[in-house]
């Protein structure tokens, strides 16, 4: 009993030094910690560190797991048939359509002076193809378009088209020569007469901009033009980027009240692998984060590594879409 | 004691606030804090759009300034008057900017992570939970500055 006592006692009187240790130990804390110079160091880490878990909070989070999986997701792919063979066309078409892409993106091309001009030979062949499979197209329409040649199109493949982009990232772009300010009012009065000349054939289409990621510096652009657009659209490029897209994508669409879909999005690399990381990763970003739609740049390499036909890239994407695009 | 310190010193209300509990008072600077940071992001989310709209790229500026300059002064500057109203201080340990800067960036944060994890809007859904979290966001924002007890000049 005594032996008892004895160790209730030694165990108290530990238990009473250690609170005591515990106490001493918080108050030297908070004395340290309440020392001008010490409160400044842990305020100004504390700054660093949100700035760091502002930046990649958003990315880690859509990455680390799939989210968003029963929501719709559309994979389209930019194709220049202008620098194929016309007889390649309909064949790259179809490769397009058997993996899986639901629109395809195209520019402007065609010779309104020669009905019969290889380009709009080329053109026909091309929308004969969509046609045959019922993909989407979506027209690039370019900032210095004459307007005749938009007339000469959408008089003759205006009807084919499912979404109409007019001007390409406008924000970033050059006014009369290289290096020249494209000011504002240039930007918005040739948005405006576009606009006007597609509107006027009253074609079921859908409006759209793309803007790269320079518009933060010039947001006044797309608010401006999206009071005309059904959506905007988003060029991303690079890893960094790509990090901070779910950023820019949240403040795109906060500033527009309109959906976000990425209009332009690939890698110019030789390094397939590396190509097929980003692209992936991409495509599983923006669908877990709900967007309607990420468009790949390119089909066909012209002058440069973006292109993903017949590369291991193509076969990756094909399998992604089949397992998550509906 | 002399000037505006002396006249809240004699101030009933202060004298009031002064003799809460810990916890009490550390409430009333969370809520103090918070409802100055939802009001001041409700405004500028209100008013964006016509600032990006003025005079590119004056507009732009004027939200950059607000939002980073303006908008931290203010809460740093409420938040020392409040620990010094509220614990009988004097002076303050960390600049008013810094100590403004980061409530900002934890309130932007908690704010964040809430819209991202949970995809909540601000206004209402946010901006309630931010509210709710007021105790704790006192004892960060008691933490993040203080006075002095002596006199400091």
């Amino acid at each position: 009993m005594e032996n008892y006592c004895e160790d209730i006692k030694r165990l108290t009187a530990h238990e009473l030094a250690m609170g005591n240790l515990a106490s001493s130990l918080f108050q030297g804390l908070v004395r340290f910690t309440n020392k001008s110079l010490v409160k400044n160091l842990i305020v100004i880490t504390l700054c660093i560190m949100f700035v760091f878990v502002q930046i990649y909070f958003p990315y880690d989070y859509y990455t680390s797991a799939a989210r968003n999986r029963s929501s719709t997701f559309q994979v389209g792919i930019d194709y220049v048939y202008e620098n194929d063979n016309i007889t390649q066309i309909y064949g790259q078409v179809a490769q397009i359509y058997d993996l899986g892409f639901k629109v395809i993106r195209i520019d402007l091309v065609c010779n309104p002076l020669d009905n019969n001009d290889i380009s709009n030979q080329e053109t026909d062949m091309f929308f004969n193809a969509t046609g045959h499979f019922g993909i989407a197209v979506a027209l690039v329409i370019p900032n210095y378009e004459p307007i005749d040649t938009i007339n000469y199109y959408l008089n003759r493949w205006g009807r084919d088209l499912k979404y109409v982009q007019i001007m390409n990232e406008p924000e970033t772009s050059s006014g009369w020569d290289v290096g020249a300010l494209y000011t504002d009012d240039e930007i918005i009065s040739d948005f405006n007469n576009i606009y006007a000349t597609v509107a006027s054939y009253n074609l079921s289409v859908q409006y759209y901009t793309n803007f790269g990621i320079g518009y933060v510096l010039r947001s006044n652009i797309p608010v401006e033009f999206s009071q005309k657009l059904n959506f905007v659209g988003l060029d991303i490029y690079m890893n960094s980027f790509l990090v901070l897209s779910p950023l820019f994508i949240q403040n795109l669409q906060e500033i527009t009240h309109k959906n976000v879909v990425i209009t332009e999005f690939g890698m110019s690399t030789t390094d397939s692998a590396a190509q097929t990381n980003y692209i992936i990763s991409g495509l599983n970003l923006f669908k877990s984060m709900g967007l309607k739609g990420c468009w790949i740049v390119y089909w066909n390499s012209v002058n440069n590594n973006y292109g993903i036909r017949g590369t291991p890239t193509g076969t990756a994407i094909g399998d992604w879409i089949v397992q998550n695009a509906k | 004691m002399t000037g505006l310190y002396k006249t809240l010193s004699d101030n009933k209300v202060f004298n009031h606030f002064r003799n809460l509990r810990l916890a009490e008072k550390l409430f009333i600077q969370g809520l103090t804090v918070v409802i100055i940071l939802i009001v001041i992001q409700a405004w500028l989310n209100g008013v964006q759009q016509s600032l990006m709209n003025y005079l590119p790229p004056i507009g732009l500026v004027i939200s950059l300034l607000i939002t980073y300059f303006v908008q931290p002064l203010i809460l740093g500057a409420t938040n020392i008057a409040l620990i010094n109203s509220l614990h009988k201080t004097k002076g303050w340990q960390v600049g008013i900017w810094l100590n403004g800067i980061f409530l900002l960036l934890t309130f932007t944060t908690v704010n964040l992570i809430l819209r991202v994890t949970f995809n909540l809007s601000f206004l209402p859904s946010i901006a309630i939970i931010d509210l709710v979290l007021s105790l704790p966001f006192g004892c960060i924002a008691r933490f993040s500055n203080g006075g002095w007890n002596k006199p400091i000049d």
